[in-house]
Parts: C-alpha cells; structure tokens; sequence
C-alpha cells in the first residue's frame, strides 16, 4: 500500500460546486419573457408579410389536367409541338426577373430515382458498363448503346424548350442559373471529348484537330453561327446527352448545359419548380411577355402539369407568407399568454416556494 | 504452496494481499517433522523424498487437507492449512524455510477465489431494455403502415411512374416489392432504435462514477480512502434504493473493542490501570486461591494471540486482542509464544505452559478451547471461552446461579457490550492423553477433518467451571444515529443484519436510532419449531397490519403516530420456509409496515436470504442496497441490487466484493441523499432525452416518405444523418453529468426529496407517455407543417437542401430542449 494521498482535489468541478446559473421562472420573469417574444415577433411578422406582399409571382400552367391556357397540351414525348404562353405584367416589377418551370406530381424524390445516377460520370470519367450498370439501375443502357449520363435522372430530362420573344424588348439569360460548384467540378463533359472553334465546315478533322485519331469528328454549328468540331470517345458505342436530346443539348455543351444541371439537382417535393433563365431588366407595368415553347416532355402519363413561373426577389428570399405568418401566430399567442399570466397573477398571486403545497408526510 | 520450515518450526505471514487482514498469521511446519530433525538428523534431502496426497485445487482459503508420505517416517504426516502458505502471502520475521509447492498458476488458491464482481443491471438499464423492444414494436407498425400505405395510395402501380420504369416493368429484384420496401425502410427507420442510447448511458454512468470518487464529502482521511465505485452503471440506482441492510459490527459499530468490564465470582470489575483490584491481587500471598486469578490465567492463555518483536499483540479476531490487551491492565500478558509452548506472565509473575491442543474458534462453534500443562505442577487445563449462549449449557452450575449469570448478562447487553464467557476444567493426565490421542487421530484424518475435530472438541469442552463474563464495548460509527434518522426520513426502510445476539443488537438499535423510545416493537424470535414459527408469523403480521393502520389513521389525523419495527432472530428464521409464499408474503407485509428491522444472530446465508426475499418478492419492486464491511456480509453484498462495502478492520472482501466501497457507513448518506437522487434524476432524463431525439428524426423521416411515394428516400444526406447522435448527444451527456436540480445542501437538509427515487417520478409510464407525445408533436411541427404549409417555400429547394434545411432546425429545437431540461447553467454548459 503506497503512501501517497488518494485524497480528491478540492476543486469546483470535482465538487460539482461549479458556480452556474439557475434560472428560476417566477411569474414576473415568465410574463415579461412572453410579452418581449410577442413585441418581437408581432413586428418581424408583418415586416416578412409585408416583404412577401410585395413580390411578384405569376404562374401558368400551360399542360396538365387544369390548364390556364390551351393549346400546349402534347399527348407523345417529343411530339414536336409549339406553342406560345403569355403573361401580362399588372405591375412595375423589379428586377431581375427568375423564369421558372414548375412540375407537378412529378417524384423526383423517389428513391428509386435518386439514387439512380452515377456521380463519376458526370464528373467526366469514362465508365465502362460494370462500373455504371449498379449506380445507374434501372437504366444505363438504350438497347446496344450505353448512355452517358446514365441513370434515370438524367434521361428523363425536362426538354421543354422556353424561349422569350424578343418582341417586348427583354432578353432572357439562361446562363449562371446553376451552383456554381456544379459546373465547375461536379458536371464535367467525358475524358477524351475535344471540341475546336473553326472558320469553316469544309476543312478536315484530322487537320483541325490534329490527330489522327480525330479522323471521326463531327461539325456543329451553334445558334450564333459559329463553327465547332468535336469528337466524343466511342461515339459508336455510347449514346451521348446531345443524341439524346438534341432539341435541348448541342453537342459541345455535352453534360455541361445548365438546364440539365439543374434538373439533375433532384428537387425534395413531388411539385417542383426549376430556375430557366432570369430577366436582369425590371419590368414595367402594361409589359407583355410571350414565351415560345417546343413541345417536347410529356406529363398526361404520370398525371402530372407543366407551369412556366415568372417571380422576383424580396429582401427576405422568394414570395412566401408562410413565415410571416407563423411569426405573426407565434407572436400573437406569446403576447396573449402573457396577458393571461398577467391578469392570473395580479388576481390570485401565488407565493414560490410554499411548502404547504409540499405533502411528503403522507 | 505447502511449506516446512528448518528453523524454529514456525513461520508468519501477512495476508493483507489475500483478505486484508493486517494481522500476521502463524504458519508451522508438521510437529513430526521436527522431531526427526531434532531425534535423529537426517540429510535435508531425505525430507524432499516420498509422495504428497491433497485435495484437488479449490477456492477455500481457509482450509487445506494433505498428507505427506516419507520415505524416512512410516505414518503418514497430515497436513492442514495451518501448513500451507498461500500465493501472496508475506513472510515477516522468519528467514528461510523449505517447501514443496502444491498449486501453482490458476490453481492457486488466490486465484481460484479471484472472481469478478457479478454484473449487476441497474433499473434504468432494465427499463432501457424493455422500452427497446417497444420502440422495436414501434419501428415494425411504422415500417408496415408504411407498407400499407404504398398499396393503399396506389404507389404500387408501376404505370403511375413511366420515368421510373422507362422500360416498363422489367422488375430485376428477386423480392417482390414489399418485401424489398420493408427492408428500405427498416434500414431507413434503424435509427428509431436508439442505438447511441447505450453509449451515452453509459459516457453518463462513467462521468458520473468519477463525480463520485472525487467527491471530497465522500473521502475517509485517516483511512486515505475515497469513494471507489466498481459498478458505474449503478450510480442511478443509488436514488431508487428503497430498503438499506446493514450489517452491525464494524458498519454501524466501529470494531474498536475495548475490554470494559467483567463479571468473576458475582462481582463486578471495570478494567483499568492500576486499580484497586491490581493492588489486591498483588497484595494477596497465595493469589492461586482467589477465583480471579484462575480468571485471569484463562485469559492470558485461552487465545491465539501473537507477541510481534516491538512488544504488539496481533491477533486474528479485535475481541480476542481486546480481551489480551485488557488483562494486561492486571499485569497479565503474553511473552513468548512457540507451537507447543508459551511463557506468560501472570499479575506480574512469569509462567509457562504446554500447549497442547487448540480447538480453534469457528462461526458455529462460537467458541474456542486451549489445552495447557502447567509446567511446574503438571496440572493439565483445558481453558474456554466463548458466546454466552452456547457457553452457559455447557457450563455445570446450579440453577440458580445460571438464572444469575443470564440476568448479569442482559444486564450488560443493554448497556450495548458484548458478553464472552470464560470458563475451565481440571483434566487429570490419564484423562487428557486419551483425549489428546483422538485429537491427533481427529487431525491426522484427510476427510471432514473441521468436523471431527469439531465433534473431538466437543468431547472436552463439557462440564466446566465457569469463571467469569467478560464484556467488550464496541462504539458507534461517527454520525450514525443522524445517518440513519435521515434515511428514515428518506422513506428507506432499515435493516440490521447481524450475528450479533438479540439484547445486544436491540440495544445498539436504540442507541444508533433504529429503534426510537415510542417505537412498537414486534418480536419474531425464540421460536422452537416450524408450528411455532408459522402461528407467530401470521400472529405478528396481523398485529402489524392493525399497527400500521392505526398509524396511518393517526398520520391523516395529524396525531403523534408510533413507529413500527420488528425484530427477528436467526434460529427461528431458521424454520422460515423460503418456498412457502405464504411466509415470503407475510413476512415481506410486515417488513414494508415497519421503519425498520433488527435482525440478529444470522449467519451470511440467512442475510443473503433477508436481502433476496425483499429484492425479489415486493411489488413494486424494491430496490436494495446492502452495506458491510466483513467477510460474512460479502454474499448480502452480492445479492442486493446495490452492494456497499465498507473498508473494514475485518479485511476488504466486502468493499472488494460492492459495488460502491466507502470508509464509514455516515458516508451512505451523501451517497444515496444526493449522488443517488442526483443521477437518478439526470439519467432518466438522458433516457427519455435520448429516445425522444432519435424518435423525432425518425418521424420526420415516416412524415416524409409520403411525400415520395412512399419510397423510403432519405431527405437527410447521410453525413448530416450520421453526426445527428454526436450533435444532440454530446450536451445531453453533459447534463447527465453535472446538472443538479436542487442543491446538495437542501437535499441534505430535507432527506424528505429523495421520495423523488423512490416513487420513479421522472421514469414512469406517464412520463414515457408525455415525452413520446411531445417527440410526435416535434416531428409534425417540422415535418407536417413545413411540407403542406410551407411548401412553396421548399418548391425550389432540392432534396438535400430541404431536408438540412430541416435537419438544422430540428437540432437547433433540440438543442434548446436540453437548454430548457436544464436545471442550471455552467460554463461547461455554455459551449
């Protein structure tokens, strides 16, 4: 046995003599905690509601069981058809204006859906078909042709094409509508794929790209008229974005289009809405906006909608009362307690601490 | 390790490693041995030729049986434990020896006996384990009305959802989709099932066990020992206990024994230096004839004291040094002492004796006898002393003088001492050698030698004279009559359980506030035969029950009530039928009627059986809590849900045997006051804490798989799923740790706040009820409320910027209900 002392330090902590705080609620304190909750948050309520007020939002819904308007409804995927969806502004707007679509009973949450992509492809890894077949199920292959991107998001793309009509003096950006991290790392086109700016069509592949192994390449003229010639790896044995949608995708974009960035960020809710394109001008009030819509993704099958949404901005984010509101009731039933407690108290006080309430005789 | 020793025969050891006791024990070689040594000189090699029989390897440290078979020696030489130094033990003053090593390894005897402490559950632990299998009930309906629900909303039609069969339904899973979907969301829901619940109790239970051990309140200085708790998972339960037994000696007692007083010839002496008494004895010429004399010389020589180098006495039991140490008040005492002999002195003249034989003490003996030769008369003796009870009937007197001796003897048990008598016989030498020559037989024999030579004993120690009574005081433990006047307030009811003889244990009952001047007392003792036992029993359960609601009338009467209390005996209980539930009932009424229990003159079992029936029989269920400090108190110890052991004088089996293990029983108040009230309130609330936390995150998920056709996804990515238990768990072990919801000095002032325990107030199913409620309310606030009212909110959100949208404010939310279980704030908690 050992002489040292086993005798415990007499500290604060191992004495659980900690100096802490005890809150006692008395009656005083919890009325006036109501009251102070209820004057604030009765205010940052109505400030939030007002915020909301003030935001514009429209929407319509141009496909589905309920439409706004007629003549955009399309039985086929890839029907092919157009139409025209036109808003008329009521109000001046402040810019900048967000384009939104909006889906309807559209489960983009499902987990068979989620789950079914392949984060190394999208990355621009060039996957064989073991190494997608497990990530991608169900899909990663259309009959012989592997896919890329594989995957159900993926392929089952909304490819509706929105345009606005240039007519009303707005143009509409649609590009910078995706994370930025998304483009930059998470969405790249695949290893090997090459594209070179040209002057003309008529020139060689192997002269402009510069190898041999380019002999295959491709020419693609892109809206503004410029030249590209690209080369995908395997073309002949994977069926690329742009083969798959090539009303949505050109070529040189591959995976890196927007459009499909942000649809492959999967949204949360069965109903949806997914950012366009935004207008940077504010609008003014008698302004007509017209879009011009391809026709190409069908909803009749799931019984789902399509919408076209245009909104703005507040201070406090998009137009949503929901917040203000929830302020207002919390506000409102804190400051009601409050009172209540007030009123309880200033008739029948109650002494803390009785210990006539205390019955431990019994 | 059996061993012999060359010089001088005899060898001592400390055993402190073994058992505790700091005494040195005598070792001796076989007396056979010797004489060849010192007849006829043999090569020392001789001495390692022949065979040696013994029994195989077992735990009992006390005992040993052997044989050695010479080569140089025809008979057999038996062997006892008395020849056999266990593995540990310490030589002190002896410088070599011989030996012949018998159990090696595990099959030391130490290590035979070096057993871990049961494990023992807590309460909280048990129902921990009870509502795991509801919440595993509760995670099965949740999995199947999920199941339901994909076929009843009509999720099961694949044609609903052409862009999740883009080729039709070319189903590659083996299982049919319920199947596959149960599995989908009994993985989803997996965290239903508070998994980190057992970790954070257990984190709780370790920061708490070391709270304790470092609670200076709880540290015994002269002993230099803190609190040490060997169970942490039962650091909760010390605010459950509802029925404390104690052992009497050296728990409520201090087993400081001071030879006080004795009774010699009918007359009283008191034992101190230079008295009166001393100068007459030495004044007398011939003090052979007086009776104290005689007295006297019984008990310089009746014991199995040792005299260490420095002039100390070490002796095995404190009564026998007590009683050594007071006769040296009359000059008496022990000077040399070797395995056949002793030189004694004698009111200041010197003696010696042959010693003979020794029929040592034992529990059921309850005596011991020596016999002695002088040496210059050669007068054989055979000195005696013993418990009264056992001792009177042997003893042969007059009626008279019994009845004398009986009252003399109560008489000094109320005044709270313990009575030995001390008694002798003349033996003539014919007498004695023939006694002596069964005594070897009985010694030399290799089976149930503790029996013969129990029942060979027996023989001798009949038909004595008595000399005298002495009596022993054994003072209290500090503070324990307030201790136990606390626990009383408390609501825990009392029990002593001692081998201790009736008047003595009722007294000290008295004087330690067991027992209070108006206490009705009930009696179960003295009982013959198992009839008897029965009638009694029904007897006094009746008459406590009219007690007990005479007393309750009195209480709501506001009236002075009188306390109940029952006093039981071991022989009797003897005839207690443990099978009989009618028994197990009444007795158990009775005990819970009373404040509290005198138990006496039990053995180690029937304690253990006291402590059991009450565990196990009373509804609700009671929570034990055993203290002592002895040997005999280890199997209580065991048995009650709490064991307490007290670092005693008698060794350390008990407190190596507790749970919890304290150097003074005064400590038990803190202990269970406020450490026990302390943690039982926190980790209750860690519990529900802990459950509420895991069934509001699982919720949310059941609420939001509708919203996803019932498909299982997981809103929350799974890094910001995996760190939930690490964020909410880390301060709800905090405050499992260190909260107090009133201070240690208020629950030390009003004993009457620790009903808080006994009742389960923060544990019952109303509160399971309350906070399961308030997990469903937290979930549809989150979930309901933020999909349906807040949807447009959400419309632009993808699915893992909802859901740690979500996620943030649900451990923020409970974040701050930690905030508010809180009973106070430090700057642990502020982090």
């Amino acid at each position: 046995m050992t002489d040292k002392s086993r005798r415990p330090d007499d500290t604060p902590f191992k004495q659980q003599r900690m100096a802490a705080w005890q809150p006692i609620l008395t009656p005083i304190k919890v009325i006036l905690i109501f009251l102070t909750i209820g004057v604030i948050f009765v205010p940052v309520g109505v400030t939030l509601l007002d915020a909301s007020k003030e935001i514009y939002e429209k929407t319509v819904v141009y496909d589905g069981d309920d439409t706004d308007i007629d003549g955009c409804k399309i039985r086929d995927t890839n029907e092919g058809k157009q139409c025209s969806v036109t808003f008329n502004i009521g109000e001046d707007v402040e810019g900048p204006v967000y384009v939104y679509y909006e889906l309807e009973n559209f489960y983009q949450n499902h987990r068979r859906y989620v789950k079914s992509r392949s984060s190394l492809q999208l990355e621009g890894e060039n996957l064989d078909k073991n190494d997608v077949s497990a990530d991608c199920d169900p899909l990663y292959k259309n009959h012989s042709l592997l896919l890329n991107p594989c995957g159900l998001i993926a392929n089952s793309l909304f490819n509706d094409v929105i345009r606005l009509d240039n007519s009303s003096g707005y143009s509409m950006d649609e590009k910078g509508i995706s994370w930025l991290s998304d483009r930059k790392v998470k969405f790249n086109n695949v290893e090997g794929f090459k594209k070179v700016q040209h002057a003309n069509a008529s020139s060689s592949c192997v002269e402009v790209m510069g190898s041999e192994k380019y002999s295959d390449c491709k020419v693609y003229v892109d809206s503004d008229g410029v030249t590209w010639y690209y080369w995908y790896p395997d073309d002949d044995k994977v069926q690329y974005l742009h083969e798959s949608y090539p009303m949505v995708v050109s070529p040189i974009e591959g995976v890196e289009n927007e459009h499909f960035i942000v649809w492959m960020r999967t949204a949360g809710l069965p109903t949806f809405r997914k950012l366009y394109g935004k207008i940077d001008d504010d609008l003014n009030k008698g302004d007509v906006l017209t879009f011009h819509l391809d026709l190409n993704f069908e909803v009749n099958s799931f019984d789902g909608s399509k919408a076209i949404v245009i909104s703005n901005l507040g201070e406090f984010g998009g137009k949503n009362s929901f917040l203000g509101i929830s302020y207002i009731v919390v506000g409102s039933v804190s400051l009601l307690l409050g009172v209540l407690f007030a009123l309880k108290q200033a008739i029948s006080p109650r002494q803390l601490g009785d210990t006539r309430y205390l019955g431990w005789n019994t | 390790m059996t061993s012999y020793y060359g010089d001088g025969n005899q060898c001592y050891v400390e055993t402190a490693n073994i058992d505790g006791e700091t005494n040195l024990k005598l070792k001796e070689a076989p007396a056979q041995l010797m004489e060849i040594m010192e007849d006829d000189p043999v090569p020392r090699e001789a001495l390692f030729r022949g065979h040696l029989e013994f029994e195989p390897p077992n735990k009992n440290i006390h005992n040993f049986i052997g044989a050695l078979h010479l080569e140089c020696i025809h008979e057999p030489i038996s062997l006892g434990s008395d020849n056999l130094l266990l593995r540990s033990s310490l030589f002190s003053n002896t410088e070599w020896g011989y030996g012949i090593a018998v159990y090696t390894g595990q099959e030391t005897k130490i290590q035979m006996n070096n057993r871990h402490a049961p494990s023992k559950m807590s309460k909280i632990e048990g129902y921990v384990n009870k509502a795991i299998v509801l919440i595993f009930c509760a995670q099965m309906t949740l999995v199947t009305v999920a199941i339901i629900s994909i076929y009843a909303l009509g999720y099961d039609n694949k044609n609903d959802f052409p862009y999740l069969y883009p080729n039709g339904d070319d189903s590659v899973s083996i299982l049919p989709l319920w199947l596959e979907q149960w599995f989908v969301f009994f993985l989803l829901f997996n965290n239903f099932i508070p998994i980190s619940l057992y970790v954070t109790i257990e984190l709780v239970n370790l920061g708490q066990a070391y709270l304790i051990a470092q609670d200076l309140d709880l540290y015994d200085e002269p002993l230099n020992m803190p609190c040490a708790v060997r169970s942490s998972n039962l650091c909760q339960e010390l605010g459950l206990v509802s029925n404390v037994f104690s052992d009497k000696t050296g728990t409520l007692t201090r087993n400081e024994m001071r030879f006080v007083q004795f009774i010699c010839d009918g007359q009283m002496y008191h034992v101190e230096p230079n008295s009166d008494t001393l100068k007459n004895l030495e004044a007398m010429r011939n003090p052979r004839d007086s009776p104290l004399y005689h007295f006297l010389l019984c008990l310089t020589t009746c014991h199995t004291v040792i005299r260490e180098k420095n002039g100390t006495y070490r002796a095995e039991s404190p009564d026998e040094l007590a009683l050594v140490e007071g006769a040296g008040n009359f000059n008496c005492g022990l000077l040399e002492r070797s395995t056949t002999s002793m030189v004694v002195e004698l009111i200041g003249m010197k003696k010696t004796f042959d010693v003979l034989a020794v029929n040592a003490f034992n529990s059921d003996r309850k005596r011991m006898s020596v016999l002695i030769r002088d040496i210059e008369t050669g007068q054989h003796y055979m000195m005696c002393k013993g418990a009264d009870n056992i001792m009177l009937p042997l003893c042969a007197m007059s009626s008279e003088h019994r009845a004398e001796c009986e009252k003399s003897l109560l008489d000094l048990a109320c005044l709270g001492l313990r009575t030995l008598c001390v008694a002798r016989k003349k033996l003539d030498k014919a007498d004695a050698e023939e006694w002596l020559k069964n005594y070897r037989d009985a010694s030399n024999s290799l089976q149930d030698r503790t029996g013969k030579l129990a029942r060979v004993a027996e023989e001798l120690e009949d038909g004595m004279e008595l000399l005298g009574i002495t009596a022993i005081e054994d003072r209290l433990q500090d503070e324990v009559p307030e201790v136990i006047a606390d626990l009383s307030r408390a609501g825990i009811v009392l029990w002593m359980l001692t081998g201790d003889k009736e008047e003595t244990a009722i007294n000290i009952g008295h004087s330690c506030n067991l027992l209070e001047a108006n206490t009705e007392t009930f009696f179960l003792t003295r009982i013959e035969t198992q009839d008897d036992y029965h009638n009694r029993l029904m007897e006094v359960a009746d008459d406590v029950e009219n007690a007990r609601l005479e007393k309750e009338l009195a209480i709501h009467n506001n009236e002075p009530y009188r306390d109940i209390a029952l006093v039981m005996d071991g022989p009797s209980f003897k005839f207690f039928d443990d099978l009989s539930r009618l028994h197990r009932a009444k007795l158990l009424q009775i005990g819970k009627a009373c404040r509290s229990v005198i138990a006496c003159r039990l053995t180690p079992v029937q304690k253990q059986q006291l402590v059991n029936l009450v565990k196990v029989d009373t509804k609700p269920k009671a929570t034990t809590l055993s203290i002592g400090d002895g040997a005999n108190d280890v199997s209580m110890i065991r048995e009650a849900d709490v064991g307490v052991g007290i670092f005693g004088k008698e060794g350390r089996q008990a407190a190596n045997n507790a749970d919890f293990a304290v150097g003074q029983f005064k400590f038990l108040r803190k202990l269970l006051l406020v450490h026990g009230r302390w943690n039982y309130c926190r980790q209750s609330k860690v519990f529900l804490y802990s459950m509420h936390k895991n069934m509001v995150i699982t919720l949310s998920l059941f609420w939001y798989s509708y919203l996803t056709a019932v498909s299982g996804t997981s809103m929350y990515e799974s890094w910001v799923y995996s760190i939930y238990n690490f964020a909410l768990g880390l301060p709800i072990i905090f405050y499992g740790i260190f909260d107090r919801d009133i201070p240690m000095a208020f629950a030390l002032q009003y004993p009457q706040v620790y009903k808080t325990g006994l009742s389960n107030v923060h544990l019952n199913i109303r509160a399971v009820k309350t906070w399961i409620l308030n997990a469903v309310f937290y979930a549809i606030v989150f979930c309901l409320l933020w999909f349906n009212v807040a949807y447009p909110s959400f419309e632009s959100y993808g699915l893992y910027e909802m859901g740690t949208t979500i996620y943030v404010g649900l451990v923020l939310a409970l974040q701050l209900k930690v905030g508010f279980i809180h009973n106070l704030w430090n700057q642990i908690h502020v982090w």
